[in-house]
């Protein structure tokens, strides 16, 4: 089967983010500080190239890049960690905590953690090692740069939704609290101190809806390439897929989506990545349905979509028109490609390890949101 | 817009000053497709799982809870930088006419009905503290708003040296209010202010305005409770209205300050 060529371009930037050989985390910095890293608020995190783990900071309305240190070598977690809040807490010297957000560095096969102690909502990033062994990380000294995310229109949109390392930048999306807006923020490399970020605003069309939404927020993306343009595919609530091309665009610049799939209404997106198998190139969005647990035994369920149908550009295969999931076949050769995917049930937070894993934090009883998760390796199908 | 008849008078107290949740916009009656209300707290709040704490409930005259209106909330969390005020949006998908969630599950709010927002008292502070007072706010709902603002026909109702009230041509969103109206001096200089918009006035306080003349300038993107701002009504189907042109340019109505 031929590959469509700009899905493996896409593929290969993705496993950039964990082998930027000859690199380390702090060569993507300008003036970096080695001192005085101070959270005031812990929010979505995720992986950039060689260890560089990016935090969002809500309160001081900004992002900052750790150099961790941590570039491996690659050892996976070797077993299922039960009550992984517990031993956070345990780690953090608190007396609980509730896990923000979670990602896997691929370079050592670390998941990090960001939490809130309580009570007092001390933020912590705490990294899991693979013997199941947590340590807190040391802050205090870490090389890193703090990049504000710049006000604009009169706004500061502080609420980071999610945030990646694409195209040797860090992406942001976020969202206002007063108005129904969202921005798009791309900070460059080299990382440095200060408003350095070029952001956009965005609007797409609403499948489910059936109508253009006017600036509803993006609820998790991924950076992506088709044919050289830059673009991110973000995931709305309820459930439309759509793609933004961001290139070459000046700051401050309104952008339209193009809607490409719909996984269906009632559903919150979490997380994406995309991987390959058996010659067929997938993208994967785990979500949080607010209805009935219509598709299996959790409330937390994902969708893979064939990675083909985020090439869609005519009007007869996009927004309107887009492909929708047909939630009467979950799986096989009915669901033409948009497919229900059975190990991740219960996936509270899905971060891609490489091609074939993932690190999930699944829950351990549907009917009770109180009980402790749990955190394992998963093989993609 | 929706008429302003029905609405709490401005002079009421804060339910806030008693270190309860204050809940904004604290009037009687929203359009049935309001958006979204603040919650501010008295200090930063604990978080992470904070709709569990949170519900809304239909309720009869006598305040009796007739039934818990099945998930009515945008689970995000969004907080200012202080995390002492929430904002807490209905779900768009429910409260737009026609979208498939609205057709599916029905729309939150239903005009004639009234309701109860309710913040349980398990939901600690961030130093873990409960909290007092009232944690809840009654409302009810009126009809749909699908009428943008218009400022043209906003009356500038007190400009003296202390500040400036203006009356609105109904109930706006107040944290948008305080984004998106400010005063312009002589020579185009920005003054400084507090904004207070209680439901039915906005009070503009703060730089002592001397005589002269002033612009008060909105900004279009002034949103008022159902999200529908000067620019665009928030329902706006752009396939059924391809001419649609967003007003980006902004308003201003001139006032002057008498010697």
């Amino acid at each position: 089967m031929k590959i469509p060529s700009s899905a493996i371009a896409f593929v290969a930037s993705i496993l950039l983010v964990g082998n930027a050989a000859g690199k380390d985390a702090a060569s993507w910095f300008e003036n970096p500080q080695s001192s005085g890293l101070e959270l005031k608020s812990a929010g979505k995190i995720a992986f950039g190239p060689a260890g560089m783990l990016l935090i969002s900071d809500p309160r001081s309305a900004s992002v900052v890049a750790v150099d961790t240190g941590d570039a491996g070598p690659l050892e996976k977690l070797s077993k299922r960690i039960d009550d992984v809040e517990s031993a956070l807490a345990e780690a953090a010297g608190a007396e609980e905590v509730a896990i923000v957000d979670m990602a896997v560095n691929p370079a050592s096969g670390k998941i990090y953690f960001s939490v809130n102690e309580r009570p007092g909502n001390r933020p912590h990033v705490l990294a899991l090692a693979a013997d199941g062994s947590i340590e807190a990380l040391e802050l205090d000294d870490a090389p890193h740069v703090r990049v504000t995310l710049p006000t604009t229109e009169n706004a500061q949109l502080r609420n980071v939704t999610d945030l990646a390392w694409g195209k040797d930048s860090v992406v942001v999306a976020g969202q206002s609290s007063e108005e129904f807006a969202n921005k798009i923020y791309q900070i460059p490399a080299p990382l440095t101190h200060g408003e350095n970020a070029r952001f956009f605003s965005a609007e797409t069309y609403h499948v489910a809806h059936n109508r253009w939404e006017t600036k509803a927020p993006i609820q998790s993306f991924i950076p992506w390439e088709e044919k050289g343009q830059f673009y991110i595919v973000g995931a709305f609530a309820c459930t439309p897929i759509a793609k933004f091309p961001i290139g070459d665009l000046e700051s401050g610049t309104k952008i339209k989506g193009t809607s490409v799939v719909e996984l269906g209404s009632g559903n919150r997106p979490r997380d994406m990545f995309t991987y390959e198998k058996d010659g067929e190139q997938w993208l994967v969005t785990n979500t949080q349905r607010f209805k009935d647990n219509l598709f299996g035994p959790s409330k937390y369920w994902a969708a893979r979509v064939k990675l083909k149908y985020l090439e869609a550009d005519k009007p007869d295969e996009t927004n309107e028109n887009a492909a929708r999931r047909d939630v009467k076949a979950p799986t096989g050769r009915d669901a033409k490609g948009i497919e229900v995917v059975e190990s991740l049930f219960g996936a509270v937070f899905v971060s891609q390890l490489d091609n074939d894993e993932v690190i999930v934090l699944r829950e351990t009883d549907t009917e009770n949101e109180d009980a402790p998760h749990a955190v394992e390796l998963v093989t993609l199908p | 817009m929706i008429p302003l008849l029905g609405w709490a008078s401005d002079g009421r107290p804060d339910p806030g000053e008693d270190g309860s949740v204050r809940v904004e916009p604290g009037v009687e009656i929203v359009p049935a497709n309001h958006l979204k209300f603040y919650l501010h707290f008295p200090e930063p709040m604990e978080r992470g799982v904070v709709f569990r704490h949170l519900r809304l409930v239909e309720i009869d005259g006598d305040g009796k809870v007739v039934a818990e209106v099945p998930e009515p909330f945008r689970e995000v969390e969004l907080w200012d930088e202080t995390f002492q005020r929430m904002t807490l949006w209905f779900h768009p998908g429910r409260q737009k006419p026609g979208v498939n969630l609205n057709v599916d599950i029905g729309p939150i709010l239903e005009e004639g009905n009234r309701y109860r927002l309710e913040v349980s008292p398990d939901w600690k502070t961030e130093s873990g503290a409960e909290l007092k007072g009232e944690l809840a706010h009654a409302f009810a709902a009126g009809p749909y708003d699908e009428v943008q603002p218009d400022p043209s026909r906003w009356k500038i109702e007190g400009a003296k040296s202390t500040g400036v009230t203006v009356v609105p041509d109904g109930p706006l969103d107040p944290e948008s209010v305080k984004k998106r109206v400010r005063i312009v001096g002589p020579g185009g200089r920005n003054l400084e202010y507090t904004t207070d918009f209680s439901g039915k006035r906005i009070r503009m306080t703060g730089s002592a305005l001397t005589p002269g003349r002033y612009r008060l300038v909105v900004d279009p993107r002034l949103e008022d409770l159902a999200g529908n701002s000067i620019a665009r009504p928030f329902n706006l189907d752009l396939e059924a209205d391809r001419d649609f042109e967003e007003r980006t340019e902004p308003i201003e109505i001139p006032f002057e300050i008498p010697e």
